[in-house]
């Protein structure tokens, strides 16, 4: 916990905010009789998430936890917070709005739906816990590695992954479980699981980084490669067909990510080649590669080169990029606001306008355009260019970022959000 | 690059400073879900909602979606500095007369960047309000560089104050050329150029162009006769890479004016242009590159014409070009040695007359060789006495010659 605690009628109080990357903020506001902030006095909320306890593996012994400053009024107070800061007790399930969730599949189903996904993870801690391996739980393992990887979870993740090994241990596959499915051959774990376990040491240098990540995913590749080799019947080779192109893309991503830009822009073409239906996503892609390299001249070729293929929408998006990457703002903002015209729920191009408008020297304007998306979206990284905009305005910044925590903390899936972004 | 983010400092403006290095995508890896998943369908509800999603090709991380810069970042000779100067009136009183003016102190020397004259940009400024500038810069110089900004204005009372605000940044080398001059015998010169990209990040290289020198003219051998460029489908250098980059020049001399031309020679300079993340620019010219020319010497003697392969017991013959490179006449007398164990054999007049040769110009003579071994021979000495001066020449070896088995 904190080491403040002081206590005037304007109390300290020290947050701090962040997961793995623990990012000390400490914060002091005044609090209760200046009418700084609105009434009920804010309430220091200490969220505590135990990295679970698992039969299956050992578990990371840090305990990681967060508060938050919230402003909720009807959010009860944890036990021995008013007062300064204390620990909450160790808790394995923890549901931000304090009402008890109870363990069922159908609870998991709505946290999801909710996007509240780290309450979702500590449900299935406790799904999980006590269950061995069969056909139902590893569906609710490959449902946790995709939280904890959007979670950005990694040692979490790694350590759980870890007993997984190379995906061929004998509980991993049909015949393990005759009752279940008999006759039944092949692997149980599901594809999306293995997408996972491939691309997770590119975020866990310990297990590899990118090179770690390459050789799972070209492994996987080989094996795609074999079966379809061997003859498919049709559907299911449209299935594996499917997989591999979902996994170079992948491959593709973790290039481009890891700065091999040449070697993505490469895989990119070929998977254009194999699946026409793709060209025109996956030539985008490549068209913004080729910016973030300089080569204008081959971007602005390929787009030619798919120009008829696309929506007027999506060419307006397009040469705002191309524009942005000659230095014409003021023609790039044009664009931008065309596309949003066209699909006024376009957030993105809303947002690229609002990078525009800030490059002309219109900062005013800019940030009225990037609170106009907070409205639509409440993406971190919406509120990091605004928060930056606000911190470039005024010194007095602050007001302005409580604002944006108070909206993030009025919808229901606040719980997971990297509040770091809004360096209060 | 920030001001000091406390209070303004007593003042009732505030600065602040963002640099517009180009905008960039950030990479976002997205919520992994396919619909036959256990609660496929709320994921990809989650995924969907992320508006850095892609559609169709949902897990790759980068998206649309642009942010502005976050910190200062690095800069590189060539390129251009681009600021957002932000003044902003913190206060709850209105100011006259707000005056922003920039300037960059460099090591040598120091330059407005804006405002040159300190007019003032507003007559008032209300509480709340701002001016603000988009400066942009050409940079120049290596090192240390200081980027000032002076605020000053006129408060409630009257009062004229002022405040300034340093921010401290380095320009970097982003390339490190190297170049080397080959001359081949035919007086052929070329020269390469080594390119090495001393940043951390690709750089496109959108032009290497050698300008050069009225002595000259350069043809650009890094392109394949279709138009490709010789680096093929390498789209941009990688940090630490090198690419080399040839040039064949030409001197617009005649064979007259060469022979006198002694000493350093300026060949041209090398004119660089890049473009690096999402299309920022950078431009850098080299000083001029200069050459060393080995004078030619009074005589000179190449071979004109010698055959490519010849068997051994056959003979033939070469023609060796005698060039008078001085304004006077001479007189030669030409003198063959035998090389010890050598495979060549002279024929005929081993010591003889050639004649004269008179100034600016060259005289070709046929000499007789019989080849008596197989391998690769040196012609043989050459010895020339000028008879007017007196003066000697010695050639060692003018050419090789292979001789195949019988």
């Amino acid at each position: 916990p904190s080491d403040s605690g002081d206590y005037d009628t304007t109390y300290t109080v020290s947050c701090q905010t962040g997961y793995e990357l623990v990012d000390d903020v400490s914060e002091s506001g005044a609090c209760g009789t200046d009418g700084e902030f609105a009434d009920p006095a804010p309430e220091c909320i200490i969220m505590t998430c135990t990295v679970p306890e698992i039969v299956y593996g050992t578990a990371d012994p840090r305990k990681q936890w967060y508060q938050r400053r919230v402003r909720a009024p009807n959010l009860p107070v944890a036990a021995g917070d008013s007062e300064g800061l204390a620990e909450a007790p160790r808790q394995s399930v923890f549901s931000p709005s304090m009402q008890s969730i109870s363990l069922s599949e159908s609870n998991l189903r709505h946290l999801v739906k909710e996007g509240r996904l780290l309450s979702a993870v500590n449900m299935l801690t406790e799904l999980l816990n006590t269950a061995e391996m069969n056909l139902k739980t590893i569906r609710l393992w490959t449902l946790r590695f995709a939280l904890l990887v959007k979670l950005k979870l990694y040692s979490t993740a790694e350590v759980e992954m870890a007993m997984f090994g190379n995906l061929d241990n004998c509980d991993l596959f049909y015949e393990y479980y005759p009752g279940e499915h008999p006759g039944k051959r092949g692997s149980i774990v599901p594809w999306s699981l293995r997408l996972l376990w491939s691309i997770l040491p590119l975020h866990c240098p310990t297990i590899g980084g990118l090179y770690g990540a390459l050789d799972r995913m070209y492994g996987l590749v080989y094996h795609l490669d074999q079966a379809l080799l061997a003859g498919l019947p049709y559907v299911q080779e449209q299935r594996v067909i499917k997989y591999k192109t979902s996994l170079l893309v992948q491959v593709a991503g973790a290039l481009a990510g890891s700065g091999s830009i040449q070697p993505a822009i490469k895989l990119l073409k070929q998977i254009k080649q194999s699946q026409p239906e793709l060209s025109v996503p996956v030539s985008n892609a490549m068209i913004r590669l080729y910016y973030q390299v300089g080569n204008i001249y081959k971007g602005q070729c390929l787009l030619a080169e798919i120009q008829d293929k696309l929506t007027e929408e999506e060419w307006e998006m397009n040469a705002g990029f191309k524009l942005i990457a000659l230095g014409e703002y003021s023609e790039a903002y044009q664009h931008f606001a065309r596309a949003v015209n066209l699909n006024p729920g376009n957030t993105v191009a809303s947002i690229n306008g609002a990078v525009c408008l800030l490059y002309l020297g219109r900062l005013g304007d800019s940030i009225i355009q990037f609170e106009g998306a907070v409205k639509t979206s409440l993406h971190p990284m919406l509120l990091f260019n605004l928060v930056s905009l606000y911190e470039l305005k005024t010194v007095a910044s602050t007001s302005k970022k409580y604002n944006l925590l108070d909206t993030i903390t009025s919808k229901t899936d606040w719980e997971a959000f990297p509040f770091e972004c809004l360096r209060l | 690059m920030e001001a000091n983010p406390a209070s303004s400092g007593g003042h009732a403006l505030s600065l602040r400073v963002m640099r517009l290095t180009k905008p960039a995508i950030v990479p976002n890896w997205p919520l992994l879900a396919d619909k036959k998943d256990y609660c496929g369908e709320e994921l990809i509800g989650q995924r969907d909602k992320d508006i850095t999603t892609i559609p169709k090709i949902h897990n790759f991380p980068y998206g649309e979606v642009l942010t502005v810069p976050q910190n200062f970042g690095s800069i590189y000779l060539g390129e251009t500095f681009s600021s957002f100067v932000n003044v902003q009136n913190e206060s709850q009183q209105t100011v006259r007369d707000v005056v922003l003016k920039t300037d960059l102190q460099t090591s040598s020397q120091r330059m407005p960047l804006s405002n040159p004259t300190g007019q003032a940009m507003v007559s008032k400024l209300v509480p709340g309000e701002n001016i603000s500038e988009v400066i942009n810069h050409e940079v120049k110089e290596l090192g240390g560089q200081l980027l000032v900004c002076t605020v000053s204005y006129i408060n409630t009372s009257g009062e004229k104050l002022m405040f300034r605000k340093y921010f401290k940044f380095q320009v970097l080398k982003p390339l490190d050329v190297r170049t080397k001059f080959f001359t081949t015998q035919d007086d052929e010169i070329f020269l390469e150029a080594q390119i090495t990209n001393t940043t951390p990040h690709a750089l496109h290289m959108q032009k290497v162009v050698l300008a050069p020198s009225p002595l000259y003219t350069a043809t650009d051998l890094n392109f394949l006769g279709n138009g490709e460029s010789i680096f093929g489908e390498s789209d941009y250098i990688n940090p630490d890479d090198t690419w080399q980059y040839l040039y064949k020049l030409t001197p617009k001399m005649t064979q007259d004016e060469k022979s006198n031309v002694k000493g350093v020679s300026s060949v041209g300079k090398l004119d660089i242009m890049w473009l690096s993340n999402f299309g920022e620019k950078g431009r850098l010219q080299s000083s001029q590159l200069q050459r060393l020319i080995q004078p030619q010497g009074e005589l000179v003697v190449t071979v004109q014409s010698i055959p490519h392969f010849i068997s051994s017991n056959e003979q033939f013959q070469v023609v060796l070009r005698l060039r008078n490179t001085t304004d006077r006449k001479y007189n030669l007398h030409l003198t063959l040695r035998q090389l010890p164990d050598s495979g060549l054999v002279w024929v005929g007049d081993i010591k003889k007359v050639v004649g004269e040769v008179p100034p600016c110009s060259f005289l070709d003579i046929n000499l007789d060789i019989l080849p008596v071994k197989s391998g690769v021979w040196d012609l043989g000495e050459i010895g020339i006495e000028n008879l007017v001066t007196s003066k000697r020449f010695d050639y060692p070896s003018v050419g090789q010659i292979l001789v195949g088995l019988t």
